[in-house]
C-alpha cells in the first residue's frame, strides 16, 4: 500500500461488498440475525407491556413512564455487563450456556432496546386522542374491542418505534461486545468487527462493513420516513 | 326519554353542579354556554363517560346511571370528526356495526345504504385525511347513525365547517331529525344554530345549568341577565321601576324612560331585553305610532353583515337596531344621522332581579 491508508482501503472495502466476500457476507447476516430476533422478541414483550401501561390507570404511572424514557440512553456496557454477570459460570442463569453464543447477544439486546420499545409503544398510543377514545366507546365497543382499535389506529407509531429499536440493536457494540465476545465465525457482528479491524489497521474490512452498517441505518430510516408518513 | 336527577360529578378541577334536565324522545335538545362551561362534560355524561359522584341519570324512568356507554344505546360525534385516519370512509361508517358482531354482507349491505343516504358513496374508499371537512363531517354523522342510536349526541358538529358547508350541514340535520324522528342532543356555542335547530335548549354556565325549557321560550325570554348575554340579547339595559300600572311599568334603565309590561312594582330593580330586530328606525321627527317607547337618537355607526345591517344608536341609552341593508339605504343612515327609535312595550323583556321566575314581555 504505496498511497493513501483510506482511499485504498475504501476501494478495497467496495471491491469485498461487490465480490461478496465470504467474511463480509457471514459478518452481515449474523448481526442481522442477531438484532432482528432481539427486535422481534423485544416487541413481543414491550408491545402489551407498553399497552398495559398506557391504557391501566395505577400509582406511579408518571414515575414509570419517566424511568422508561430514562432508559432509552442506558448505556449499552452497563447492559452488556449485567447480562454478562447474569449469563456468566457464576451468574443465576449460567446453566444455559448462552455466554458467548448468538443467543445470548440477542437476550443482551433485547434487554437493551425493551424500555424504548415500551416507552415507545406508550406514546403512539398516546398519539390516539381522548376524543377518538371516547368516541371508540359510545359506538358501543367493548374494553377489548376498544384497545384492539386504539393499537391499529396506533399501528404506524408503533411500527416507527420498533423501527427504531432495530436501529439502536444493530448500531450498538457494547453488549455484544462483552456478552458475545467477538469470536471469529461465531459471535463477531458488523459493530465489533469493525472496532476489532480498526485497531488492527484492516482498514479495508472495517470500511466495508460500515458501509453495510451505514446502509442498513440508511434503510431503517427511509422505511421509517414512509412509515411516518402515513 | 333520558333525564339528569340532581347530577353533580368532578372531572379534575371542573365540577358539573347539581344538574337536572330531561330530553324527551324526539327532541333537538340544544346544551349552550360559553367556552369551559362544562357542555361537553355534560354530554359526555349523557353518553356514560364520566360517572357522577352524585344523582341519578334515568332513561326511560329506569336509572341507568352505573351503564357503561356501549349499552346506552348512543353514539358520540365531536367537533374534529374522529374519524380513523387508518381506515377508509366505508370502514370508519362500519366500525359500529362490527363491533356489534354483524356479518359482513350484511354490514356491507347497510353501510352502502348510509353512505348513499348522506351523499359520499363515491369517498368509500378514501382514507379521512384526503376529504374535506363537510366530507369528513359526513362520514363521522354517517358511522354514528349506523349503529341506530336511540340519542345522536354532537359536539359542536359545525364549528369547524365554512359558512356554505354550515348552512348545507344545518339542512342535513334537520333532515335527519324530522326523517329519522331521532333524539339529537347538541352541544353548541352559536345561538344561531339553537335558533334553527333547538326545540329545547339547555344553558350552561361555570357547570351550573342556568336555564332549560322550549327553545324559543329560552331564547327570547331568558331568565337572568348571564343567560340573556349569553344568548345573544343585543340590547341589555339595568334599570328601577319608577311606576306600575295594572302591569304596565314605567323603568328608568340607561338614562332614558322605558314602558314594558310586566308585574314589577315601583323601586324594584330589573334588566331589560330588547331583540335589535324589534326595535324600528325612522328618520326626522318620530310619527305618530302604536310603540310606547320612542326616543330621539343619533346613528354611531352601521356595520353590514351580508343583507342585513347592524346599526347603533345613541338614544340617551345606546341601542342596536338590525335592518334590512335595503332600509339602511332608503333611510340613508351613515354615522351622525339624526333618527326616531321606537320599540313596543311587549317586545321588552323584563327581568326580575327579586324573582328566579321568568319575567315578562314580549
Amino acid at each position: 500500500m504505496n498511497g493513501n491508508p483510506i482511499i485504498e482501503g475504501f476501494i478495497e472495502a467496495i471491491e469485498l461488498i461487490v465480490t461478496l466476500n465470504p467474511q463480509v457476507v457471514e459478518i452481515t447476516i449474523r448481526s442481522l440475525y442477531i438484532s432482528l430476533t432481539a427486535t422481534f422478541v423485544a416487541t413481543l414483550i414491550a408491545l402489551p407491556i407498553g399497552a398495559l401501561i398506557y391504557f391501566y390507570e395505577f400509582r406511579g404511572k408518571r414515575a414509570v413512564v419517566s424511568t422508561l424514557q430514562t432508559l432509552y440512553a442506558l448505556p449499552t456496557v452497563i447492559v452488556g455487563l449485567l447480562v454478562f454477570l447474569f449469563l456468566s459460570n457464576i451468574g443465576p442463569f449460567g446453566f444455559l450456556r448462552l455466554l458467548y453464543t448468538p443467543g445470548g447477544m440477542i437476550v443482551a439486546q433485547t434487554i437493551l432496546i425493551i424500555p424504548l420499545l415500551m416507552g415507545l409503544t406508550v406514546a403512539a398510543l398516546s398519539g390516539i386522542d381522548r376524543d377518538k377514545r371516547y368516541t371508540i366507546t359510545a359506538l358501543g365497543a367493548s374494553r377489548l374491542q376498544t384497545v384492539m382499535t386504539i393499537i391499529a389506529e396506533a399501528r404506524f407509531a408503533v411500527m416507527a418505534g420498533v423501527l427504531l429499536g432495530f436501529g439502536r440493536a444493530i448500531a450498538e457494540v457494547g453488549t455484544v461486545m462483552i456478552v458475545g465476545g467477538n469470536i471469529r465465525g461465531a459471535t463477531r457482528v458488523l459493530t465489533t468487527a469493525i472496532a476489532l479491524n480498526t485497531s488492527m489497521a484492516n482498514y479495508s474490512l472495517s470500511i466495508a462493513l460500515g458501509i453495510i452498517l451505514l446502509g442498513v441505518a440508511l434503510g431503517v430510516n427511509i422505511v421509517l420516513s414512509l412509515v411516518q408518513r402515513r | 326519554m333520558i333525564a339528569f336527577d340532581r347530577v353533580s360529578l368532578a372531572l379534575g378541577s371542573f365540577r358539573l353542579k347539581d344538574v337536572s334536565l330531561a330530553i324527551g324522545k324526539g327532541d333537538y335538545y340544544f346544551i349552550v354556554g360559553p367556552s369551559g362551561a362544562g357542555k361537553t362534560v355534560l354530554l359526555e355524561a349523557i353518553a356514560g363517560l364520566h360517572r357522577p359522584e352524585r344523582g341519578r341519570i334515568l332513561l326511560r324512568d329506569k336509572e341507568i346511571t352505573a351503564l357503561p356507554p356501549e349499552k346506552r344505546g348512543v353514539a358520540l360525534v365531536y367537533q374534529d370528526y374522529s374519524l380513523f385516519p387508518n381506515m377508509t370512509v366505508a370502514d370508519n361508517v362500519s366500525y359500529g356495526l362490527w363491533v356489534r358482531g354483524m356479518q359482513k354482507g350484511e354490514a356491507q349491505r347497510e353501510v352502502a345504504g348510509l353512505l348513499e343516504r348522506f351523499g359520499i358513496s363515491h369517498l368509500a374508499d378514501r382514507y379521512p385525511g384526503t376529504l374535506s371537512g363537510g366530507e369528513q363531517q359526513r362520514a363521522a354523522l354517517a358511522r354514528a347513525v349506523a349503529v341506530k342510536p336511540d340519542i345522536l349526541l354532537l359536539d359542536e358538529p359545525l364549528s369547524a365547517l365554512d359558512p356554505v358547508t354550515q348552512e348545507k350541514f344545518i339542512d342535513d340535520l334537520r333532515r335527519l331529525h324530522r326523517e329519522e324522528g331521532l333524539t339529537i342532543v347538541q352541544v353548541s356555542h352559536s345561538r344561531r344554530e339553537a335558533h334553527l335547530l333547538a326545540t329545547r335548549v339547555a344553558v350552561i354556565i361555570d357547570g351550573t345549568l342556568v336555564d332549560e325549557g322550549e327553545a324559543e321560550v329560552v331564547l327570547n325570554t331568558p331568565k337572568s341577565r348571564e343567560v340573556a348575554s349569553f344568548v345573544g340579547i343585543e340590547n341589555i339595559l339595568d334599570g328601577t321601576v319608577t311606576a306600575n300600572e295594572d302591569g304596565h311599568a314605567t323603568v328608568d334603565a340607561g338614562g332614558r324612560t322605558f314602558e314594558a309590561v310586566t308585574e314589577a312594582t315601583a323601586g324594584e330593580e330589573v334588566t331589560l331585553c330588547i331583540r335589535a330586530d324589534d326595535v324600528v328606525l325612522a328618520v326626522g321627527d318620530g310619527r305618530r305610532s302604536s310603540a310606547r317607547n320612542t326616543m330621539a337618537g343619533t346613528v354611531v355607526s352601521v356595520a353590514e353583515n351580508g343583507p342585513v345591517a347592524e346599526v347603533k344608536v345613541d338614544a340617551g341609552a345606546e341601542l342596536t337596531a338590525v335592518l334590512t341593508r335595503r332600509s339602511v339605504r332608503d333611510l340613508s343612515l351613515v354615522p351622525e344621522t339624526p333618527v326616531t327609535l321606537s320599540v313596543k312595550a311587549t317586545a321588552i323583556h323584563v327581568i326580575r332581579s327579586s324573582s328566579s321566575a321568568r319575567g315578562s314581555g314580549r
